[in-house]
C-alpha cells in the first residue's frame, strides 16, 4: 500500500488527471441525460482525433491545420459504408444512381469498410508525407500545404453531389451494430470510451518508447538528430500515417454516432478547432488533448446556445489569450510547476 | 594509411570562398587540432566532412570510401562520423541521461527506435560514458538546467554513446573557466587512440596541453601544419593568428567569451 502511495507520488501530475478523467467519463451516464450521454460520447471521438493532431504537432512539431481532411476521410468512409448496408442511398438514387459504383464496392462489406476508414486517411498520409519530407520544406511550408489540402478537400467533398451528397454530406448514418439493431446511446457511449482508452494507451506507449523521444528531439533540434544518425524524415513519414489513420478512426467513431458527416467536417474550420483544443489544453503531453477537447467543447455546447453569434468571436479571444499568456496551455503549466518544483529537490539534493 | 583524406576541399558561397582547396590527412587514433581565427572556415571544413554543407570541388574519403555528399544521418550512422557543434547543443527538455540514451549508438533505425528497451547494459554503457565526464551525479536533471561547461560535457557524453570512429569537436572549451578548460583537455585525450579526433579550437592552452599535430587555417586554406612548437614559432602563423588571439584574451580573466557562430 504505501509502495502504492510512493508511486502515486512520482506520478507526473496529468497522470493524476487522466485517471480522474477516466473514472469520470467512466461514471457519466449514470447521473447525465440520455442527450448529454450522447453528445459526449461525440465529444470523446473528437478527442481522439486531438490525440492524433497532438501526436503530430505537440510531439513532432508538425503544425497542421489540415489534418480534419484525415478525420473527415474517415468519417465519409465509415458514413458510406453504413448508407450502403441499406442499398443505394437516397441522396445518390436522386441524382439517378441505381446501383453502388464500382469505385465503392469495397464499402460494401462493413468490415472492409471500417478498416479503410481507418487505412485510406494513412494512405494520404503516406503520400502528402513523401511529398512534403523529401523535399525538406520548413515548418511554415508544412502549416500551408496541410491548410491548402483542407480546403482542395472540403470543396472536393461540397462539389461531389451524386457520390458524396454535396453539401449536405451523407446523413441519418445508424450507430454501431453487432449482428441485430443498432447499439443503445449508452452502449455506444461505452464502446467510444474504450476506443479512447485504448487510443490513450497507444499513444502513451509510441510517445514513451525511443521513438517518442526522438519525435520530441525533431521538434527541437532536427538536424541534432540526424547528426546522431536517425533518419527524421522516416520518422515524420510514421507518425504522419499514424496520426491520419488515428484521425480517420476518430472520423469513423464521430460519423457514427452523431449520425452525418459533411464538407463542414473536413475544412479548414474543424483543422482549426482541432489545433484550439489541443493548445488550450496544453500540447506534448496528452492529458491537454483530452482535457481541452472536452473544456472547450462543452462550453461550446453550453454557451452557444446563449451567445450563439459571438461564439466563433470568443474562440479567437481564447486563442489569443492562451498563445500570449499559457502558450504550454492548462495542462502543460501544472506540468510545469511540478517539474520546477522537482528540480529544485534534486538540485538541493547535490 | 590515413583514416581521412581531403583533397582539394573548396566551397563556395555566392562567390566567397569559404573553404579554398584544403588537403589534409589525419590518421588512425590521432588527435588533429585545428586552429585559426574566427572566420577562418574551421566550422565550414567541419561542415564539409559532415556531409552538412556540400563541396563546390573536391573529395573527401573516410576509411576507404569516398563519402562526399552522402545524407548525414548515414555519415553518422553508417560511417560512423560523430560531431559536436561550437556551442551546446542538446535537448534542453530532456534529462542528462536522456539526452546520452537518445545517442546510443545501434538503435536508430525507425523498427529498432519503436522497440528498444532501456536494459541493464544499455543502462550501464550510458552510466559509464556519463560518470566519464563527470555528470553521473547529474544525470536526473533536465539538460537545460546544467552549467555552460557542464552541457559541452553533456555533448562529449553523448558523442562517447555514439561511439564514433571519427569524433569532430568544434571549439568544445567556448565559455568554460580555465579549470574546466583544462579537465576537458584531460578529457579529449583520453579519448584520442581509441577515437581518431578533430577538434577546433581557439584557445591556445588548451592547444599546448593537448599538443598534437596543428592545422592552422586561415581565410579557407591552410597555412601551416606540424607540431605545437613548430606551428608557434612559424612566422606567417605568428603574424596571422597568434598574435591577435593573444591578445584577445588578455581582456578576458578566467571566463572566455563565446566566440561568435
Ligand atoms: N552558409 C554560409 N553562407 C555564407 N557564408 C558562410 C556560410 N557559412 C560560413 N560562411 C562564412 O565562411 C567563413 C568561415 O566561417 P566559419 O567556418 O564559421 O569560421 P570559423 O569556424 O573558423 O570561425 C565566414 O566568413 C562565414 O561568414
Ligand atoms: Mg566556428
Amino acid at each position: 500500500m504505501t509502495g502504492l502511495l510512493a508511486a502515486a507520488r512520482r506520478m507526473r501530475v496529468n497522470r493524476h488527471i487522466d485517471i480522474c478523467l477516466l473514472v469520470f467519463l467512466a461514471v457519466f451516464p449514470m447521473f447525465a441525460s440520455k442527450f448529454r450521454v450522447d453528445v459526449m460520447a461525440g465529444f470523446m471521438a473528437y478527442v481522439i482525433f486531438a490525440l492524433s493532431l497532438d501526436l503530430l504537432w505537440g510531439y513532432t512539431g508538425l503544425m497542421s491545420f489540415g489534418h480534419a481532411v484525415m478525420f473527415g476521410m474517415g468519417a465519409y468512409v465509415g458514413g458510406l459504408t453504413n448508407a450502403f448496408q441499406k442499398g443505394v442511398p437516397d441522396f445518390m438514387a436522386k441524382y439517378g444512381v441505381t446501383e453502388i459504383p464500382s469505385f465503392f464496392a469495397p464499402l460494401a462489406a462493413p468490415a472492409l469498410g471500417n478498416a479503410l476508414a481507418v487505412l485510406l486517411p494513412g494512405l494520404l498520409a503516406l503520400a502528402v508525407g513523401i511529398f512534403i519530407f523529401s523535399s525538406r520544406v520548413s515548418g511554415v511550408f508544412f502549416c500551408l500545404i496541410t491548410m491548402a489540402l483542407a480546403s482542395a478537400f472540403a470543396t472536393f467533398t461540397n462539389s461531389t453531389q451524386q457520390y458524396l451528397g454535396g453539401s449536405n454530406g451523407i446523413n441519418r448514418i445508424t450507430r454501431f451494430a453487432f449482428g441485430g439493431a443498432p447499439v443503445s446511446v449508452t452502449q455506444n457511449y461505452y464502446i467510444i470510451l474504450i476506443a479512447l482508452a485504448a487510443s490513450y494507451i497507444f499513444c502513451l506507449w509510441l510517445v514513451n518508447t525511443r521513438f517518442g523521444k526522438a519525435l520530441t528531439s525533431i521538434a527541437g533540434n532536427e538536424d541534432r538528430l540526424r547528426f546522431l544518425g536517425y533518419k527524421t524524415r522516416d520518422f515524420k513519414l510514421l507518425v504522419f500515417v499514424l496520426s491520419g489513420m488515428l484521425a480517420g478512426f476518430a472520423g469513423l467513431l464521430s460519423v457514427r454516432t452523431t449520425g452525418f458527416v459533411s464538407p463542414t467536417s473536413c475544412g479548414l474550420e474543424m483543422s482549426t478547432m482541432a489545433v484550439v483544443w489541443v493548445a488550450v489544453g496544453g500540447r506534448g503531453n496528452l492529458t491537454g488533448a483530452v482535457a481541452g477537447t472536452l473544456l472547450i467543447n462543452w462550453a461550446e455546447s453550453i454557451l452557444s446556445e446563449r451567445i450563439a453569434s459571438q461564439w466563433q468571436l470568443t474562440i479567437g479571444v481564447i486563442l489569443l489569450l492562451f498563445v500570449l499568456f499559457m502558450r504550454d496551455g492548462l495542462i502543460g503549466a501544472a506540468l510545469g510547476a511540478q517539474d520546477r518544483r522537482r528540480q529544485k529537490k534534486l538540485r538541493e539534493a547535490l | 594509411m590515413a583514416i581521412l583524406e581531403i583533397r582539394g576541399l573548396a566551397v563556395d558561397f555566392k562567390g566567397f570562398r569559404a573553404i579554398d582547396g584544403v588537403d589534409m590527412d589525419v590518421e588512425r587514433g590521432e588527435l588533429r587540432v585545428i586552429i585559426g581565427p574566427n572566420g577562418a572556415g574551421k566550422s565550414t571544413l567541419m561542415d564539409l566532412i559532415t556531409a552538412k554543407t556540400r563541396p563546390t570541388a573536391g573529395s573527401v574519403t573516410f576509411d576507404g570510401a569516398d563519402i562526399t555528399g552522402l545524407d548525414i544521418s548515414d555519415i553518422s550512422a553508417r560511417r560512423g562520423i560523430g560531431r559536436k557543434f561550437q556551442g551546446p547543443n542538446i535537448f534542453g527538455a530532456m534529462t542528462a541521461l536522456e539526452n546520452v540514451e537518445l545517442a546510443l549508438n545501434g538503435h536508430n533505425t525507425l523498427i529498432k527506435a519503436l522497440f528498444y528497451r532501456r536494459t541493464r547494459q544499455t543502462l550501464e554503457q550510458i552510466d559509464a560514458a556519463l560518470a566519464r565526464v563527470g555528470l553521473y551525479e547529474k544525470r536526473g536533471l533536465p539538460a537545460g538546467a546544467l552549467s555552460h561547461g557542464e552541457k559541452q560535457w553533456l555533448e562529449i557524453c553523448m558523442l562517447l554513446a555514439q561511439n564514433p570512429k571519427l569524433m569532430i569537436l568544434d571549439e568544445p572549451t567556448t565559455g568554460m573557466t580555465a579549470e574546466e578548460t583544462y579537465k576537458t583537455g584531460e578529457l579529449i585525450m583520453g579519448m584520442s587512440g581509441e577515437h581518431t579526433i578533430i577538434v577546433a579550437e581557439h584557445d591556445m592552452d588548451f592547444v599546448r596541453q593537448v599538443a598534437s599535430t596543428v592545422t592552422v587555417l586561415h581565410q579557407g586554406r591552410v597555412l601551416a601544419e606540424g607540431g605545437i612548437a613548430d606551428v608557434e614559432r612559424d612566422p606567417r602563423v605568428v603574424a596571422v593568428y597568434l598574435k591577435d588571439s593573444d591578445s584577445a584574451e588578455d581582456g578576458q580573466e578566467s571566463v572566455k567569451g563565446a566566440s561568435g557562430a
